[in-house]
């Protein structure tokens, strides 16, 4: 047992042994290894390469900031600065849309949303009747579907935004009637998006349990009719 | 002086070209299983039909970059699939990109495949860009990185048919290693401006932010123990969040700290995605840590592995 338990150690202290040496070899790498020339053609890319995304990733100081109607603080000059200055400078806006390393790190920043959102619509067709589109609500999902299924959640992210993103509204309403037609004379006519929303309760106020979601119909879509025949590749008049 | 040598040395030097074949192989392979999880549903996605037709999708992004302040130089963005409607086309395209993610992966004609697979990511991005999260700007970066490394020099295919045919060396010979250095810095990069910007808001600074968005029940994933979301551990995971992410984007780079920042990232990592549906995030940042070392080291790290759960003996030792 003993003289088991010494072999392991003798094992182990051995493993250890050639995991210094491989590390001592990392830290003096040969000289041969470290003098090779590289182009200054790739010392310059790399130099540009890594200030361009360095300023393009850093954050942007709040809206009021930056339209001057609040006094920069601390950081927020620096960061002023790099967005009025250095990042519109052309080269390196162009630089990163072009060669696709745009990049924009705001993870849960600066603070985590506090809204929670889901949305379904209504559709009206031709002849006044009505049915419900359900879009995907990744909370009822089961586990692998609401993997598969994320990008939709990013997608209403995107079109709840009413500030930004309200010319997604017309696309997402055409798509909806699109899926919901089935019957060329009785066309979908009217969509109507609703979203379902919660606000988080305060981490300093918390209600024995969640408040119900609160519905509010934020966009009426009338559907264009040519649009709609032509993907479905029906022909006007009665069928 | 000297520091400006060994910064250069760092950046510039040559060594094992195993670090970026690991992660070509790994990165590749989350790219693939990324563009896979999208196929069933790309009709929704790029199709005239679904929510992102091409004219909607092009106010998405301005297709073009004004070169001059009066716009009169346009620079095009790369998108090989601007302007085109039909559906047959696009699955083309879609498959292409999924070929040369798995080829990617496999190291199999690997400079041509992860080139393929850049312009395809880049335009499938620019055409798609309302659908996009982090995970997907770390795939887009990391084709490109991939595409301009000697990224198919070790774990590669090409390698294993060349060695066999006898036209390569049994040990990979060394390469250039500032593509390696751009990952890695681009990966300290995504955490110290995260770590800024949450820097502005109220809720990190006073400690409750992750009380948030483990109540926003579109993430929901595996249930969590309620403690965890309760205080004082709220305020334990929001400021080691902010912590941890500041360190990944800083402290990284100081190598007596290097794994326990690193291994500090897989466990908040490891927790977000076991908690939260973000898919395949985790995975593709965690795959960006291996840049952090050597090949030298993870052939070593690799070996050490063999010796004591494989009973193979050191290669020194054999």
């Amino acid at each position: 047992m003993a003289k088991s338990a010494k072999k392991k150690k003798t094992g182990n202290s051995s493993v250890k042994a050639e995991a210094h040496k491989a590390s001592a070899s990392i830290s003096s790498t040969t000289p041969a290894a470290t003098a090779k020339k590289v182009s200054p053609f790739v010392v310059a890319f790399v130099a540009f390469h890594v200030i361009s995304i360095t300023i393009y990733s850093l954050p942007n100081p709040s809206k009021p900031v930056l339209l001057d109607q609040v006094q920069p603080s601390g950081s927020d000059y620096f960061l002023k600065y790099n967005t009025k200055v250095f990042k519109a400078w052309l080269p390196i806006s162009t630089y990163c849309y072009v060669t696709g390393f745009w990049q924009f790190w705001d993870m849960f920043a600066p603070d985590p949303a506090q809204v929670d959102t889901w949305c379904d619509a209504q559709v009206t067709y031709f002849d006044g009747s009505k049915k419900m589109f359900q879009y995907p609500h990744i909370k009822e999902l089961p586990i692998p579907e609401k993997f598969l299924k994320e990008r939709y959640r990013k997608y209403f992210e995107r079109v709840n935004d009413d500030s930004q993103f309200f010319y997604l509204w017309t696309s997402f309403g055409q798509a909806i009637a699109y899926k919901m037609a089935d019957d060329p004379n009785n066309p979908p006519v009217q969509v109507d998006i609703t979203r379902h929303f919660i606000y988080v309760p305060r981490h300093n106020v918390v209600p024995d349990k969640d408040p119900p979601y609160t519905p509010y119909t934020f966009f009426r879509y009338r559907v264009d009719q040519s649009k709609l025949y032509s993907l479905k590749g029906w022909k006007y008049g009665l069928h | 002086m000297d520091s400006i040598r060994s910064l250069y040395n760092y950046w510039f030097k040559w060594g094992s070209p195993v670090t970026i074949g690991a992660f070509r192989a790994i990165m590749g392979g989350l790219t693939f299983i990324n563009f896979l999880v999208i196929w069933p549903f790309l009709s929704d996605w790029v199709s005239e039909k679904g929510y992102l037709p091409s004219w909607q999708a092009a106010t998405f992004l301005s297709k073009d970059v004004a070169l001059n302040a009066d716009g009169s130089v346009h620079i095009p963005r790369i998108d090989i699939i601007y302007g085109i409607s039909d559906y047959r086309v696009l699955q083309v395209f879609y498959l292409v990109m999924v070929i040369a993610a798995l080829m990617t992966c496999l190291g199999l004609f690997t400079r041509a495949s992860s080139i393929v697979l850049a312009l395809c990511v880049v335009s499938f991005h620019t055409r798609d860009s309302a659908i996009l999260h982090g995970g997907d700007t770390v795939i887009r970066i990391c084709s490109i990185y991939m595409a301009i490394a000697p990224s198919g020099a070790a774990f590669s295919l090409d390698r294993y048919f060349a060695v066999r045919a006898g036209r390569a060396p049994l040990i990979p010979p060394d390469v250039s290693l500032w593509p390696q250095r751009l990952i890695a810095y681009n990966c300290a990069i995504v955490y110290f401006t995260t770590t800024w910007a949450k820097w502005f808001g109220g809720l990190w600074k006073s400690g409750a932010a992750t009380w948030y968005p483990a109540r926003l029940h579109e993430f929901d994933r595996f249930p969590v123990p309620s403690f965890l979301n309760h205080f004082p551990m709220v305020k334990v995971m929001t400021w080691g969040t902010l912590l941890t992410e500041f360190a990944l984007g800083t402290l990284v780079w100081f190598k007596p700290l290097r794994k326990w920042v690193l291994g500090a990232g897989i466990l908040m990592h490891g927790y977000i995605e076991y908690s939260m549906n973000i898919p395949l995030f985790a995975y593709l940042m965690v795959t960006m840590y291996i840049t952090y070392y050597e090949g030298e080291e993870v052939t070593a790290w690799w070996d050490r592995l063999r010796a004591r759960y494989m009973k193979k003996p050191l290669p020194d030792a054999a």
